[in-house]
């Protein structure tokens, strides 16, 4: 008696435990079926490459110098445009062009003016003397830009001028010396005046 | 009878004298056995030319550091047009630095962004910031890069 009762308990409580499936579900199992795939992400990472590898080469291909002048690619800012942020570039000159004339161990003139001639001006102190337009004249500063035909000059009112080299007559000075230079005959770019000779020449021609 | 001694073939030492001394060289040959001298050293004098293209180079670094980038390009690009005038090379640690297409200076952090790919092999890439060109640096085990 005892025994049996232990039996039917232990059956109870064995299908209690284990987890029973209904028939629904098993028939269900059993009918056919198909897999559904996606494909489609494959042929995403493929399209979506080619797209990056479009974009890149628009970004990285050449603009032309009109496009950049429409953006301001080639204008100084409006914060640079103060007198005092030149003055160390003015240092390096001067050292610059005490190595290039020996210390100034020279005192022929011929042999300083030719070196001058070469050099770069780039941040040089500059003053016009003489020239065809009035409003030029007495205007001095740091030479920032140098193009074929213009000088571009920071004054110490913070004003950013552009002066036609043809135009005018320009006076250097540094250390002990003082030059002038005539401008009609120095309107050549800054990578040509480096390799080309000049002649020495008994009369000027101002016009 | 007589009986003759066999005639031996003994090596027989003739002898030439006392040795003596190796020839001296006179004052004529000295001349020719004297190692000869290397080639003549080429050495290249700094002409004014190599002075400005180190001047354009160090105003183009303190100009990026002051914030002014666009006269740090146009220093930078008159540099490359007198080497080509005058000709001449620049140095490899300057073209690494320069930017090809805009000629901006590359300061890691500043004006450009390093990173490392393993596409291939494993190479250091460069990018400038401004105009987007792409440099490429090899890593090799044994040399520097810089």
């Amino acid at each position: 008696m005892t025994d049996d009762d232990n039996k039917k308990t232990f059956q109870d409580l064995f299908d209690m435990i284990i987890p029973k499936f209904n028939n629904e579900i098993i028939e269900d199992m059993e009918k056919p079926f198909t897999l559904l795939t996606n494909n489609t992400k494959a042929k995403e990472s493929k399209a979506s490459k080619r797209e990056q590898m479009r974009r890149i080469k628009l970004n990285t291909k050449k603009i032309g110098a009109t496009k950049k002048r429409d953006i301001n690619f080639f204008d100084i800012e409006y914060n640079n445009i103060v007198y005092d942020k030149y003055l160390p570039l003015h240092q390096l000159w001067l050292e610059y062009i005490k190595d290039l004339t020996n210390d100034l161990q020279n005192a022929n003139c011929q042999v300083l003016a030719s070196k001058i001639i070469k050099a770069d001006l780039q941040g040089a102190i500059i003053q016009v003397t003489r020239s065809k337009n009035p409003t030029y004249i007495g205007q001095k500063g740091i030479i920032i830009q140098e193009t074929e035909s213009t000088f571009k000059i920071i004054t110490q009112e913070n004003k950013l001028n552009v002066i036609l080299k043809e135009v005018c007559e320009f006076h250097l000075e540094f250390y002990n010396f003082s030059t002038t230079i005539y401008g009609k005959h120095f309107s050549f770019r800054n990578y040509e005046r480096a390799v080309k000779k000049f002649k020495s020449r008994v009369n000027i021609e101002l016009d | 009878m007589n009986v003759d001694e066999p005639k031996t073939n003994t090596p027989t030492i003739t002898s030439t004298g006392p040795e003596k001394p190796p020839n001296k060289p006179t004052a004529k040959q000295s001349k020719k056995n004297e190692p000869k001298s290397s080639k003549k050293e080429k050495t290249a004098g700094i002409s004014d030319s190599n002075k400005t293209l180190n001047y354009l180079y160090q105003a183009s670094n303190l100009l990026t550091t002051q914030g002014n980038l666009v006269l740090a390009r146009h220093y930078n690009k008159s540099s490359k047009q007198i080497a080509l005038k005058t000709v001449q090379r620049l140095n490899k640690s300057i073209k690494r630095t320069t930017c090809k297409r805009c000629c901006a200076v590359l300061i890691p952090g500043i004006t450009s962004t390093n990173r490392i790919s393993d596409n291939r092999e494993s190479h250091l890439v460069t990018t400038c910031k401004h105009c987007k060109k792409v440099k490429r640096f090899p890593i090799k085990s044994d040399k520097n890069i810089q």
